[in-house]
């Protein structure tokens, strides 16, 4: 099995696409099994996969979301009395 | 036939609710800038006219997506010239560990620890080239998988994966220099074998 013992080199360039679930099962498996025994490759994944939960709830700001409301609110109003 | 105003407040209490999460898609798709409003806004009209096709046993947040990327490649993504990033999505990831294990060299991994890194995330998507910061949008904050963001914009998914994986090492790399503004010393490379 080419998978069954990573390098440090092999996990990495697996890094992104373990981090999206998109390797085949047993690649996969191997990386697991590579972070479950080395830190330094496991605290790579665990900044990446802290990076993108960032991403996905990046703030907005209050006031721009009563601004964009009011917006929105306006632009609807005029939409629906058009019919 | 005019709808009544119950119709439209109804619209409204449900969808508006999403202004923020819509917000932030439109943003990272489009950019900074008044584009991404008027994403915003003609995201909201977009789904009003076609409030008939919402389903409401359905994620309306999801929906909503789905109408600001069509919206988004309809009408707001630049032509932007090709990017020369070529088909290396595994060396983008390694360099992206690699970036890493020198910031956790010098310190400044560590003082991302304890900070919350929206801020340094709003300004860095800002800051990275289209190309890169759209994919990123697509997959990152609007959940799409390589295959959706793929077929949205009309190229390969290894192309996606070029570009999301070296717009997320971009990102990543400002983050890091955000700490490192903060006092830390120049990084050095470290290889990682
Ligand atoms: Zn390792």
């Amino acid at each position: 099995m080419i998978h069954s013992r990573l390098s440090c080199g092999e996990t990495v360039r697996a890094l992104w696409d373990y981090v999206d679930h998109a390797l085949p099962g047993p690649m996969r498996d191997a990386v697991a099994a590579h972070l479950a025994t080395c830190d330094n490759c496991a605290g790579h994944v665990a900044f990446a996969q802290r990076m993108l939960g960032a991403i996905a709830t990046a703030p907005v700001e209050d006031q721009d979301v009563a601004r964009l409301a009011e917006r929105v609110r306006v632009a609807l109003r005029t939409e629906a009395a058009a019919g | 036939m005019t709808p009544s105003p119950e119709t439209l407040a109804a619209f409204e209490d449900v969808m508006l609710r999403y202004l923020p999460d819509v917000t932030r898609y439109a943003r990272s798709l489009a950019g900074p800038g008044a584009d991404a409003d008027d994403l915003v806004q003609e995201t909201y009209l977009d789904a009003w006219r076609g409030r008939g096709t919402f389903d409401a046993s359905r994620d309306a947040r999801k929906w909503l997506f789905a109408i600001c990327r069509h919206a988004f490649i309809k009408r707001y993504r630049k032509a932007h010239r090709e990017v020369a990033v070529g088909d290396t999505p595994e060396l983008e990831s390694y360099a992206t560990a690699v970036g890493h294990a020198a910031a956790v060299r010098d310190g400044s991994a560590a003082r991302l620890d304890g900070m919350d890194l929206g801020p340094a995330i709003n300004k860095a998507m800002a800051s990275i080239p289209a190309a890169f910061r759209e994919v990123v949008a697509l997959v990152d904050v609007g959940g799409s998988d390589y295959a959706d963001a793929a077929q949205a914009l009309g190229i390969p998914v290894g192309t996606v994966r070029s570009r999301l994986f070296r717009g997320r090492r971009l990102l990543q790399e400002q983050l890091l220099d955000y700490a490192r503004d903060a006092g830390f010393v120049a990084p050095q490379a470290q290889e990682i074998r």
